[in-house]
C-alpha cells in the first residue's frame, strides 16, 4: 500500500533584516618604545599628544582660560575613582533608556572578576541569571579602563548575533561578527563560532594573534583537554579570560580542573597532583573545604532562589485530555504492537529505540505516527497495516482543538514545544487555518535564521512552534506562555525549554501548560516529572545533581518501566521508587555539592 | 570625590550662566536648547543632575555625572578646554616669562590599572621645570605685555616634561611597581612549577615569558591638555604633587602614599629627552 505523506503549506511573515556594517577600530595612540626604569616598571610616551597640541595651536583653537580650568578638574575628575566600577556609572544612562536592570549580584560578579580575580574567571551561573550581561559589564570594564582594546568571543554559531546585539544594545560596545579570515586580524572586538574558529586555517591565524581578552561561551564545550576546542582555547594569547557555562563540571572532576586550567595554569598543579591531592573518584572529590577555597579565586556561581535573585513565578497548568474514540483506537493499537515488539526485540538483541520513539509519538500526534509507522511498514509488512491506515484518517485531535482553545483565551504571544518536526508541520498548518500567524524554529535552523525566526517571532507572528528546547542562550523573555504539546522523557529537556522564557528579564509570571492525554504514557510521565520530581518547582542546580546521579540511565530506565508494565498500580509503584532513588542520589552527589 | 563633583558642576553652570538650585546630592539645573542636544537629552529642561549613583538609579529623569560617566564625557565635550594662553597678573617689575603647562595623564598598568593628572610646568626661556602644579591657578586671559621671548619649541617643551615625568615615576611608583613585581613573580613562580612538574619546557618558556610581558608593570603617558601661562617669577603656586593613592587586593588595608618630596620634585632636570622621536621641533 502506497501512502503519500502529507506535507502543510505553511505561510512566512516577510521580514528584512539590516546587518550594520562592521565598525571602523579604535584608533591606537602612537607611543615611544617602553623604557624600563630600575628595573622594576616600564615607561612609554604618546608621541601623538604633542601632535595634537601642535595642530592646535597652528588651527587657533584657543580656549578660554575658564574652560581650561574646567577641562582640567574634569579631567582630574574622571581619573579618580578606580576603586569604584566604572561600567554601572557609565552605562548607568543608557541602561534606564533601554530598560536594563543590572542585578545585585550581576554587580558583585563584575567587582568580583575585576578586582579579585584579575580578569580571569569561569562564570559559572545557574541557566537564566544573566551570564551574557556579567561577561558584558565585565569586558565594557575593562575598555573603559583601557586595559582591553582586542578581544575575542567564541560562542556556539547560534548565540554569535545574539552576542552581537546585546553588546551593542546594552553595551554601547560595536564587535564585528567574523565572515572572512581577515577578522581574526583586523577586528578589534570580534564575535566568532567556536566551531569555525577551531578550522583551518582560521585556527592558525588565531593563534599568531595577541588578544586582550577572550571570552568562550557555553564552556562546557572546553571541559576535555584532548579536543580541539580546548586546545585551541589553551593556545589563545590572551590577558583575561571569561569562561561561561552553567555545568562546570557534569560527570568528572578533571572537567573542573580543564576548564581552570585554562585560566590558571599551576592553580591546581599538574592533574597527577590534583587527583592525589582532591580526587576520591571521578565524581567525589576529597578535601572539599581546600578545592573550594582554591575554586572560589577562578569561579563564581550564582543559584536561582537565593538573596536577591527573584525570578517571577511558574505557573503550572496540567491539561488532561480526552482522546477522540478514533485516536484511543490508535493509541490502544500502537501500545499493544510496542509491548509485544519490545519483548521480542529484547530478547532477540535488536535496536527497541524505534518502538520507544513510536510509543512517544503517538501521545504528541497520530501525524507525527504515522510517518514512523509509514517506515516501519516497509520492514515489517502488513503488522502495521492497519494502524498505518488508521493514523492517516485522523485530522484533528483532542490535544489540538484543546491547544486552539487554549491560544484564543490566552491571547499573547506562546511558544508550544513539541518533540517531532511532523508535529510541528501539523500544528503550524492547523493554527494558521485558525487564523493564527505562526513560525517554526528547529535545530536545523543556521544561526542566521535562528535569529531572523526569533525576530519575526517578537515583531510579528503569534505563536512559535519549536522543536528545539534551545539548550543554548537564545532569549524570549518578551513571551511568558509556554506550551508542551508533549511532554520530553528527560526532564532537563523540560527545564531548558521553559528557560527559554523563565530567565533574568522576565518581568512577568511565566505560564507553563502542559497537554496531556488521559489513560496514556504522558500522564504517567507528568506524574513523575511533576508530582514526584517536583521539577517545576526545582532549581536547575538540583536537576544537575538528579540527572548527574542518574548518569546517563535515566531514559533507559523510564522506557523500561514503561514498556514493560502493563498493570497501572504496579507502574506506579516503579514510577515512585525511581523517582526516590533519583533524588536521594541527587541530594547526596558530591560533585555537584562541590560547586 | 562628591565634592569635586559637585564643584566642578556648580563652576561650569556659573561658567555657562546656567541657573540651579541645590538638592540632597544632586542639583536641580535648567538647561538651554544646547546643552540639552549636547548632552542627547530629550527630557523636560528642568533635569537632575547627580553624581551619586544610587539617586540616579532611583530617580528615571536625573543624569549621572560620575568618574567616566557618559553625561560626564558629553558635558567635557562641550568644554573647549584642550589648549588655552594666560598670564598670572603681577604688579612687580620685570619681564612675563613663558612657561608651559602640561596636563600629562599616567595610565599605571600591572594586573590592575589607575589613572592620574600629572600638571607639570616647563620654562619656555631656559627648558628648566618649574615643578608640579597643585590647587588653583588664578590666571588671567591672554599675553601680557611686557614678556620674554619663547626659546624653546612646545614639542621640545613637551619631552622636557616627559623626561620630568619620568623622574617622577623613579621617584615616586617604586612602591607600586615593587608590588606589581611581587605578585606577578608569585604567578610567574605557580607557572613555572606547573609546566616544570608537565615537562614542557618549550611551552613553560614560552608561557612565562608571555605573563610576563602582559603583567610586567608599566606606566603609558599621554596628555589631556596644556596652557602657555606667563609667569614674572617662578611660581610661588608651584608644589610637588603627592604620589596618588594605589590600588590594593581587597581586604588589604591602605599604606598611607608616600610623602611628597617638594626638593625632589624641583631638582633640575638632567636628562635628555627619552627618545629620538622627543627631540625634533
Amino acid at each position: 500500500m502506497d501512502i503519500p505523506l502529507k506535507t502543510f503549506p505553511i505561510t512566512v511573515p516577510i521580514m528584512t533584516f539590516n546587518w550594520d556594517a562592521p565598525p571602523a577600530g579604535p584608533a591606537q595612540e602612537d607611543f615611544t618604545e617602553e623604557e624600563l626604569i630600575d628595573d622594576l616598571f616600564a615607561v612609554k610616551f604618546s608621541r601623538d599628544a604633542i601632535k595634537d597640541v601642535i595642530t592646535a595651536i597652528r588651527q587657533g583653537r584657543w580656549g578660554t582660560w575658564a574652560d581650561f580650568k574646567l577641562a582640567w578638574l574634569a579631567h582630574g575628575i574622571n581619573t579618580k575613582g578606580w576603586e569604584d566600577l566604572h561600567c554601572p556609572r557609565s552605562l548607568g544612562e543608557h541602561w534606564r533608556k533601554v530598560g536594563v536592570v543590572p542585578y545585585p549580584h550581576q554587580l558583585d560578579v563584575l567587582k568580583t572578576v575585576v578586582q579579585k580575580m584579575h580578569g580571569r574567571a569561569i562564570l559559572a551561573d545557574e541557566v537564566g541569571l544573566g551570564k551574557t550581561i556579567e561577561a558584558g559589564m565585565i569586558l565594557k570594564e575593562y575598555i573603559l579602563r583601557g586595559m582591553v582594546h582586542r578581544a575575542l568571543i567564541l560562542t556556539p554559531s547560534s548565540l554569535c548575533y545574539q552576542w552581537y546585539s546585546e553588546l551593542r544594545e546594552k553595551f554601547l560596545i560595536t564587535p564585528w561578527l567574523q565572515r572572512s579570515d581577515k577578522d581574526w586580524e583586523r577586528a578589534p572586538i570580534l564575535i566568532a563560532s567556536l566551531d569555525t574558529a577551531k578550522r583551518s586555517p582560521h585556527r592558525e591565524i588565531i593563534l599568531s594573534q595577541e588578544y586582550d581578552m577572550l571570552i568562550v561561551d557555553e564552556a562546557h564545550k572546553l571541559k576535555n583537554d584532548r579536543t580541539q576546542n580546548w586546545q585551541l582555547a589553551n593556545g589563545i594569547k590572551k590577558k583575561f579570560c571569561l569562561l561561561l557555562t552553567a555545568t562546570p563540571v557534569q560527570n568528572d572532576l578533571k572537567e573542573l580542573y580543564n576548564l581552570i586550567t585554562l585560566l590558571e595554569p599551576g592553580l591546581l598543579g599538574t592533574y597527577r597532583a590534583f587527583r592525589e591531592q582532591f580526587v576520591a573518584n571521578h565524581r567525589t572529590p576529597k578535601n572539599v573545604e581546600e578545592l573550594r577555597h582554591l575554586l572560589e579565586r577562578t569561579m563564581i556561581r550564582n543559584r536561582r532562589g537565593v538573596e536577591g535573585i527573584r525570578l517571577p513565578k511558574r505557573v503550572v497548568n496540567n491539561q488532561v485530555i480526552e482522546l477522540l474514540p478514533e485516536e484511543r483506537l490508535l493509541y490502544d493499537g500502537v501500545k499493544e504492537f510496542v509491548q509485544g515488539e519490545y519483548h521480542r526485540c529484547l530478547s532477540s538483541g535488536g535496536n527497541p529505540l524505534p518502538l520507544i520513539t513510536l510509543q512517544r509519538e503517538v501521545c504528541s500526534s497520530a501525524h507525527a505516527a504515522y510517518y514512523t509507522l509509514a517506515k516501519m511498514q516497509q520492514s515489517r509488512g502488513s503488522q502495521v497495516t492497519p494502524l498505518l491506515e488508521l493514523a492517516a484518517t485522523i485530522d484533528k485531535g483532542a490535544k489540538l482543538l484543546m491547544l486552539e482553545d487554549l491560544v484564543k483565551s490566552l491571547g499573547e504571544k506562546v511558544i508550544i514545544f513539541t518533540e517531532y518536526r511532523a508535529t510541528q508541520e501539523y500544528l503550524r498548518y492547523h493554527l494558521e487555518q485558525a487564523g493564527f500567524l505562526t513560525v517554526g524554529f528547529d535545530g536545523s535552523l543556521s544561526p542566521g535564521k535562528k535569529e531572523w525566526i526569533r525576530r519575526q517571532f517578537q515583531e510579528h507572528a503569534d505563536i512559535m512552534v519549536s522543536t528545539e528546547c534551545g539548550g543554548e542562550g537564545l532569549n524570549f523573555q518578551f513571551c511568558r506562555n509556554v506550551v508542551n504539546f508533549d511532554l520530553p522523557w528527560n526532564p532537563m529537556r523540560l527545564e531548558q525549554r521553559i528557560g527559554r522564557v523563565h530567565r533574568l528579564g522576565q518581568r512577568r509570571d511565566v505560564n507553563i501548560f502542559n497537554l496531556v492525554t488521559r489513560n496514556t504514557i504522558e500522564e504517567h510521565i507528568l506524574y513523575l516529572l511533576h508530582e514526584k520530581i517536583g521539577m517545576f518547582e526545582m532549581v536547575v542546580g538540583e536537576l544537575d545533581a538528579i540527572l548527574g546521579a542518574a548518569d546517563g540511565i535515566w531514559e533507559s530506565s523510564l522506557a523500561e518501566i514503561l514498556l514493560t508494565t502493563r498493570d497501572a498500580t504496579e507502574l506506579r509503584a516503579k514510577l515512585d521508587s525511581l523517582a526516590r532513588e533519583l533524588l536521594s542520589k541527587g541530594r547526596e552527589d558530591p560533585l555537584i555539592s562541590l560547586i | 570625590m562628591d565634592a569635586p563633583i559637585e564643584d566642578f558642576l556648580q563652576r561650569y553652570l556659573a561658567c555657562r550662566g546656567l541657573s540651579w538650585q541645590g538638592r540632597e546630592k544632586a542639583l536641580e539645573v535648567e538647561l538651554s536648547a544646547e546643552l540639552a542636544e549636547a548632552l542627547a537629552w530629550q527630557g523636560p529642561a528642568r533635569v537632575l543632575w547627580t553624581w551619586d549613583l544610587d539617586t540616579a538609579l532611583s530617580n528615571p529623569g536625573a543624569l549621572l555625572f560620575a568618574p567616566k560617566s557618559q553625561s560626564l564625557e558629553r558635558l567635557m565635550g562641550t568644554i573647549n578646554g584642550f589648549i588655552t594662553c594666560g598670564h598670572i597678573p603681577s604688579s612687580a617689575d620685570g619681564l612675563f616669562r613663558p612657561h608651559f603647562l602640561w596636563l600629562f595623564h599616567l595610565c599605571y598598568q600591572a594586573r590592575e590599572s589607575w589613572e592620574q593628572i600629572l600638571p607639570v610646568v616647563v620654562d619656555l626661556v631656559d627648558g628648566s621645570i618649574a615643578g608640579i602644579l597643585e590647587g588653583d591657578l588664578d590666571g588671567r586671559p591672554g599675553a601680557p605685555q611686557p614678556r620674554e621671548k619663547r626659546r624653546l619649541s612646545f614639542r621640545r617643551a613637551y619631552w622636557r616634561g616627559c623626561v620630568f615625568v619620568k623622574q617622577y615615576l623613579t621617584e615616586r611608583a617604586k612602591p607600586w611597581a615593587q608590588r606589581a613585581r611581587e605578585d606577578l613573580k608569585r604567578r610567574l613562580s605557580d607557572l613555572e612549577a606547573y609546566f616544570a612538574e608537565l615537562g614542557d619546557e618549550e611551552k613553560k618558556q614560552t608561557r612565562l615569558e608571555e605573563e610576563s610581558l602582559r603583567f610586567s608593570p608599566r606606566v603609558l603617558v599621554s596628555l589631556r591638555g596644556g596652557a602657555l601661562i606667563y609667569w614674572k617669577h617662578p611660581p610661588n603656586a608651584l608644589a610637588a604633587c603627592e604620589f596618588p593613592a594605589q590600588p590594593l587586593p581587597i581586604g588589604e588595608a591602605r599604606a598611607g602614599a608616600p610623602g611628597p618630596s617638594h626638593a625632589a620634585a624641583q631638582e633640575p632636570l638632567a636628562h635628555n629627552p627619552p627618545s629620538p622621536a622627543g627631540g625634533g621641533e
